[in-house]
């Protein structure tokens, strides 16, 4: 086979004879090494080799895109003529636009080469830790795997950036079982370049396992207050993306529904929240070096100490609202931590309750949301009360971010994303 | 069509051990016009090969992106290997597979590609009806997308098959604002089993899907908060069949059972009223085609019916080769798998809570305080059994009429108790085709049911 750059050179070559007046080709070629786990045991290996080429023509202000898997010279033709048909249906319009010229770039981040011997060891001694040492923990599922990704991007107008990297990712879903009484399903995950740390003890994993056995004693919470809830981990994490989708994003923009259309550079957060997307952070062990338009990855800040300082939205929203794309990939969240240390939050708290995950209605351009607060513990005078089931919090997405009560200075790295917890008052949380 | 060029690798499957070889391909035609602006128009093909031998009840898979027979002989050897390395390495208790009836299954539904600018063409005719037509809006999209699964399967000791299951849907979502300023949004769909050239013929005949989510979403605009608390609650045939997917189904799969689901303990008992039953269908139901027809799973199991709720007794899991003979139940063909790369899981179809003998103007008029909720926006639920769905769509129910539209609201509970509190059941069924599943890996599924009419929580503020 021909080197993956040659093949993507090549492929914009075919475009260009084409006639188009700009066209990108961003091909990948993939290995993923997989141990899966079910019901606490080994149950399949699985080795994945994959390729992938993604194909976008512009003629005449109109745009196609066309996704293969395939380098076969034979499926790269058929994938180019399909492409100038997709974008001949299209319809024409000034917005559709790639990036200029960004030069050439070459990144190569985390494991080459997998050490798969190691790795199914720390694997093993991850389950065998927890069966002994966590008793009640049953895991459901885990997924264990070696991912190495080789990509090309190259665009007519000249820029070319490679980015390899690899990784080793764990994700458990577990629930602890304790005669009839059942938790609901926990999740730990993590993506990781070490192999030297045993997995129990990287990002949270041992603090998710020890909360799902303390869930077994949940008890239904019997009231309701508007109180402050703290989220962390992964619940923080969803209700930013939350509001990515549904204040900063393309359709919300575009569309202009969004609650936070045309107020940037003015404050629309509490002056507590800081939330940066990540180029090169090396805490983050896969960052994206490029958007899907052709930009070079930089390190942008969205809100900055509560200011609107971008939106999430790409050239064609961009070009359609006269905002600025935002130039990165968005997919390394990294949220500023603050100075007061976990502990110290909770001991300010009167009532609350700290949510492990939310499991309810998608909020909306609203920003209503309510659901119910799944794996969470009842605050109350400064002091973890004990584990609660079937509450429900409710309230508006723009209004707890206004309403931020403080924000740790400790945070989970996850190698994807680098979280604090973070607390917001007036929140209602309702039981029974 | 895939062109089937692996069969000769059947006969070098390896005495032993269990094989399953497939050729797949995957496409999605995807067209999405807002407001006049053609947002996205794609398409996506994803083919090839991958193997999954299993080794005294221990697996090992490979795929690679490419269908040649060349690409077959080297995932047969690398998902060998695998299978020994864990075999060697992995001291548990096997359980093999239970034993399938060996035949073949021949291809009933053919792939025809359509040419993108047709697809295009559609979504804009109804793009600028909408236009047109549905003043007031602050915004609306037309989504047209076109998917297939086609797989030529060979396996050592069950079915071969060929099979294809086309999928075509259009969505329409509105957004509009209330009197006081707040956005308000609405989405509706209509999809079918085949190819988009074969069942959308004419974007006229969608008109009227514009026309009713028009109706509702300004209706809604006028509507009120839901009252918070246990109501006494109609729901529409979409939500009963959110419930059967979301809050029975996956607790009911067996892989998550022996992961500590809550079904676990309630085998052969009362879990629901006895109005109550439940069937994960396999490619037809009351005589009829159902919307996703499965005909052999991808372990090669000829697939038949799941009885999983019968007058209110959980009767039965959906069940793989492996679980079915752990728990002594009959493997009904639930192993799908979404893609070339991916191995067989556990996975639901059609799945759908029987009809009863009610009439739906009798269960409203005999409710004097209560809602009826049409349409769900999402819904979750987890191994315990308990859910939580968003209402896009709902109405009060007032001295046994239907009355104000209600705003965005969820509801919420424990499946298993919720269910025993059904008193009335329609005499028809409505299907949501548009569905897709995650579980690791995305799939296509339906699920469906009548009116029941129960006590939930709604939510409120």
């Amino acid at each position: 086979m021909q080197k993956i750059d040659n093949i993507a050179t090549s492929t914009l070559a075919k475009f260009v004879r084409e006639g188009v007046d700009m066209a990108r080709c961003v091909a990948t070629l993939s290995e993923k090494q997989e141990f899966n786990v079910e019901g606490g045991e080994f149950s399949l290996f699985r080795t994945v080799f994959n390729t992938e080429m993604i194909l976008g023509a512009y003629k005449n202000n109109k745009y196609g895109k066309v996704k293969i898997n395939s380098f076969s010279d034979e499926d790269i033709e058929n994938g180019i003529r399909d492409c100038l048909e997709v974008a001949e249906a299209s319809v024409a319009d000034e917005a559709y636009d790639m990036a200029p010229r960004q030069g050439e770039h070459k990144f190569r981040e985390g494991v080459d080469k997998p050490d798969l011997d190691k790795f199914f060891k720390r694997v093993t001694e991850l389950l065998d830790t927890i069966k002994k040492e966590y008793p009640k923990i049953c895991v459901t599922q885990s997924i264990a795997s070696y991912d190495s990704n080789h990509t090309e991007y190259h665009d007519t107008n000249g820029t070319r950036i490679t980015q390899i990297t690899g990784s080793y990712s764990i994700m458990i879903a577990m629930t602890a079982v304790d005669g009839d009484k059942v938790t609901s399903a926990k999740y730990a995950w993590f993506t990781t370049g070490d192999l030297e740390t045993p997995f129990i003890n990287q990002a949270n994993t041992r603090e998710e396992i020890e909360d799902t056995v303390k869930l077994l004693e949940a008890k239904p919470l019997d009231h309701k207050f508007t109180g402050t809830m703290v989220l962390k981990g992964m619940s923080l994490l969803e209700f930013v993306e939350f509001l990515n989708e549904n204040y900063l994003g393309n359709e919300v923009i575009k569309n202009k529904t969004s609650q936070w259309y045309g107020k940037k550079g003015e404050k629309v957060a509490d002056e507590k929240l800081t939330i940066r997307v990540s180029a090169d952070d090396p805490r983050i062990l896969d960052n994206k070096h490029f958007t899907k338009d052709g930009f070079l990855a930089e390190n942008v800040d969205i809100i900055k100490n509560g200011i609107l300082e971008n939106y999430t939205i790409d050239l064609y929203t961009a070009k359609k609202t006269d905002f600025e794309p935002i130039k990165n990939a968005c997919e390394s969240l990294i949220i500023e931590p603050g100075d007061i240390p976990y502990e110290d939050i909770i001991k300010g708290i009167d009532e609350g309750i700290v949510v492990g995950s939310f499991s309810g209605g998608e909020p909306g351009v609203s920003g209503e949301f309510s659901g119910v607060a799944k794996n969470s513990f009842y605050i109350k005078d400064g002091k973890i009360a004990g584990p609660v089931s079937e509450a429900m919090i409710n309230g508006n997405l723009g209004d707890i971010f206004n309403n931020i009560k403080a924000v740790s200075k400790e945070v989970t790295t996850n190698g994807s994303a680098i979280i604090p917890m973070m607390a917001f008052n007036g929140v209602v949380v309702s039981g029974k | 069509m895939l062109q089937d060029n692996i069969a000769s690798l059947k006969e070098s499957f390896e005495t032993g051990l269990m094989t399953e070889l497939r050729e797949h391909e995957n496409r999605e035609r995807q067209v999405v016009v807002t407001d006049g602006d053609v947002q996205n128009n794609v398409r996506t093909n994803s083919s090839g090969v991958s193997a999954r031998v299993g080794k005294n009840g221990i697996y090992g898979f490979s795929s690679m992106a490419d269908t040649s027979i060349e690409a077959g002989k080297a995932v047969l050897k690398a998902a060998t290997e695998n299978a020994l390395f864990m075999d060697k390495h992995i001291n548990k208790e096997r359980i093999l597979p239970a034993d399938i009836s060996t035949g073949k299954e021949e291809l009933r539904h053919e792939v025809i590609d359509t040419e993108q600018k047709r697809i295009v063409e559609f979504a804009k005719e109804l793009d600028a009806y909408a236009a047109e037509k549905c003043k007031g809006l602050k915004s609306h999209s037309i989504v047209i997308r076109e998917q297939s699964r086609e797989k030529i399967l060979y396996t050592s000791d069950g079915y071969d098959a060929h099979t294809a299951i086309p999928r075509s849907t259009i969505y329409v979502r509105m957004t509009a604002l209330t009197p006081d300023g707040k956005p308000v949004g609405l989405f509706s769909s209509d999809s079918s089993l085949g190819n988009f050239i074969d069942k959308f013929k004419d974007p006229r005949d969608y008109f009227k899907l514009i026309d009713s989510t028009y109706e509702s979403i300004m209706r809604k605009r006028e509507g009120v908060y839901a009252e918070a608390g246990v109501k006494t609650v109609i729901l529409g045939g979409k939500m009963a069949g959110m419930l059967a997917h979301e809050a029975v189904g996956h607790t009911v799969e067996a892989d998550l059972v022996r992961g500590g689901s809550v079904a676990g303990p309630y085998l052969n008992k009362q879990v629901a009223s006895p109005l109550i039953s439940l069937t994960d269908f396999a490619y037809e139901a009351f005589g009829k085609p159902v919307p996703l027809p499965v005909y052999v799973d991808e372990e090669g199991t000829k697939c038949t019916d799941c009885e999983i709720i019968k007058d209110g007794i959980l009767v039965g899991y959906m069940n793989n080769r492996e679980t079915a003979k752990q728990y002594g139940q009959k493997p009904c063909g639930n192993a799908r798998a979404y893609s070339f790369s991916d191995e067989p899981l556990i996975r639901m179809r059609n799945t759908l809570i029987l009809p009863g003998k009610d009439k739906l103007e009798d269960m409203i008029a005999s409710t004097d305080d209560g809602y009826y909720l049409v349409e769900s926006s999402n819904g979750q639920a987890d191994y315990t059994g308990e859910f939580i769905f968003g209402v896009n769509e709902g109405y009060e129910i007032k001295k046994g009429k239907i009355t104000r539209p209600i705003l965005d609201t969820t509801v919420s509970g424990i499946a298993f108790d919720m269910l025993k509190t059904v008193d009335m059941v329609s005499d028809n069924i409505t299907w949501s085709n548009s569905g897709t599943c995650g579980k690791k890996q995305p799939m296509p599924v339906t699920d469906g049911g009548p009116e029941i009419r129960c006590k939930i929580t709604i939510g409120g503020r």
